[in-house]
């Protein structure tokens, strides 16, 4: 019996589709078999992301409607044999779909897969509702902001209102100059006040956008940072003991060794 | 004559909403002028909260209990959530205006274990986080929070606040008025306080982050009113 997170942040735009798409990716690199839920009816991306768009033939609102079945539903990723997207309907809405429904199709593919990962609209109302419908955990994004801190922090208290009460939480788009100049609020400013367990930092990287409008997610590339922190995230969710602070100043000997294993 | 002694209209805490008496004798437009002149005294700190309004053998036309549900909810913020009535009369229409509403004597049973403890001796304890969005509150004694009040959390309390943990929300000590009432937390880093009516607001709104970071090895802090004031001191026992 496989378990499914739902992927979630209350602010808009903090990199939930991102996470889920480099999450499920880099679980499967790993050798779980996954599948990722855009939960994001009417405003899908993951698809785009992950670069499926052009296979997508059915959604999940087909699979509610009975038009075909939740197998047939699945689309395969382009470079993983163990990763499959379940798309979202771009024609419908957020209130066409109810929680009971979405709990089915995650119970159905728990039984199959290691991981079900649902990538969840912003906000609190209904298109959150539904994508936590079905999860038995949490992944909270948030950036190292005052507001999308504050709306994580919003999140929390209702997923434990639900009994939701395995949290994780990934910090995206650190910045560590910026942590440095005293601009930008560190890891223990965010972990202090969400007091939940942390699974990973994301650096601000280029690569993310350039993978995410290519459609190839970066979590394949051993170079990228982000990508070296997205799969450091999925071999904690595996249990692994894997320390965080994510980032170390490389100084010239560690910064040689890497040039020279790099080159 | 014995009942001029007594106010027109009482507010007291009710567990975690107030309790509004009105006495049953004197004319209604009188008793909405004495309500509104005890309630002006709060402003709009208890909006949200809930009622019970209390009017014992006073029969309450229809259109008077709609204007005092307007009057509490369009002026403070208030909402009504029981009304206990002995006339059948006014339980009815609030049951129209969709009021719960039930006579003194049943009430009373319910009432009881409430009042039997001594209004100082009673706290609830908060057993988690308040995070943002979220309202604790609580008026019949003090709260105690086991765990941090996030910012855009709110504790409000009739009696004294003890937070076990960082307080960086939004924290009403005293909240019936008393004054006297303090708070406390290991980590004294809040978006706004009040005691009583008196008013504090974070002087840190301004600092840098880094700044923020010096406050994190701070000592238990204790906010109480000095001459109409809110001074934040070090906690060394009261
Ligand atoms: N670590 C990162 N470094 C740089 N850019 C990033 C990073 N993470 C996300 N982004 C970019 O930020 C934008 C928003 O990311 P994403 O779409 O994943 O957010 P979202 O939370 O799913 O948004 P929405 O709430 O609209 O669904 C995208 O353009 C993405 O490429
Ligand atoms: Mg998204």
């Amino acid at each position: 019996m496989g378990k499914a997170f739902v992927v979630t942040s209350g602010k808009g735009g903090v990199g939930k589709t991102t996470v889920t798409a480099n999450l499920g990716t880099a679980l499967s690199v790993l050798g779980k078999t996954v599948v990722v839920i855009d939960a994001d009816i009417g405003l899908r991306n993951l698809d785009i992301v992950m670069g499926l768009e052009s296979r997508v033939v059915y959604t999940s609102m087909d699979v509610i409607q009975g038009n075909c079945d939740l197998k047939k539903a699945l689309v395969k990723d382009r470079r993983s044999e163990n990763l499959h997207l379940l798309a979202a309907s771009q024609k419908d809405d957020k209130t066409s779909i109810q929680p009971e429904q979405m709990r089915k199709i995650c119970m159905e593919l728990k039984e199959e897969y290691d991981f079900v990962l649902i990538d969840s609209p912003a906000g609190i109302e209904q298109g959150f509702q539904n994508a936590a419908a079905g999860a038995d955990a949490a992944v909270v994004v948030t950036t190292p902001d005052v507001a999308a801190v504050r709306d994580a922090d919003r999140i929390i208290g209702l997923l434990q209102q639900r009994d939701l009460n395995d949290i994780s939480l990934i910090i995206n788009r650190l910045d560590q100059a910026m942590v440095k100049r005293g601009d930008m609020m560190d890891q223990e400013d965010v972990v202090d006040i969400l007091s939940v367990r942390l699974i990973g930092v994301i650096p601000e990287d280029d690569a993310v956008v350039v993978s995410s409008n290519r459609g190839l997610p970066l979590a394949l590339e051993p170079n990228a940072m982000a990508a070296r922190a997205f799969k450091r995230v999925a071999q904690r969710l595996l249990g692994e003991e894997i320390p965080i602070p994510e980032f170390r100043e490389p100084n010239w000997f560690t910064g040689l060794i890497q040039r020279l294993l790099n080159s | 004559m014995k009942n001029q002694q007594q106010p027109l209209v009482e507010v007291k805490g009710y567990r975690e909403g107030l309790r509004i008496i009105l006495r049953p004798e004197p004319p209604f437009e009188d008793v909405q002028d004495a309500l509104v002149h005890q309630l002006d005294r709060f402003g709009d700190a208890f909006a949200g909260t809930g009622i019970l309004l209390d009017v014992g053998e006073r029969s309450l036309s229809d259109d008077e209990l709609r204007r005092l549900q307007k009057l509490l909810y369009r002026r403070y913020g208030l909402e009504i959530r029981r009304v206990i009535s002995d006339s059948d009369r006014t339980r009815q229409f609030a049951e129209i205006l969709k009021l719960a509403a039930v006579p003194t004597l049943h009430h009373r049973e319910t009432a009881i274990e409430a009042s039997q403890v001594v209004q100082t001796e009673i706290a609830r304890v908060i057993r988690q986080t308040v995070r943002a969005g979220q309202v604790e509150r609580f008026y019949e004694g003090s709260i105690m929070v086991l765990g941090d009040v996030n910012p855009g959390g709110e504790i409000v309390a009739s009696g004294d606040i003890i937070v076990l943990g960082t307080l960086r929300g939004i924290a009403r000590a005293g909240c019936l008025g008393d004054t006297s009432a303090i708070i406390v937390a290991l980590q004294l880093v809040p978006t706004q306080l009040r005691i009583g009516s008196i008013l504090g607001r974070s002087p840190s709104t301004s600092k840098s982050l880094r700044d923020r970071n010096a406050e994190r090895e701070k000592n238990t802090e204790i906010a109480h009113v000095v001459d109409d004031q809110i001074i934040i001191e070090e906690y060394r026992g009261i």
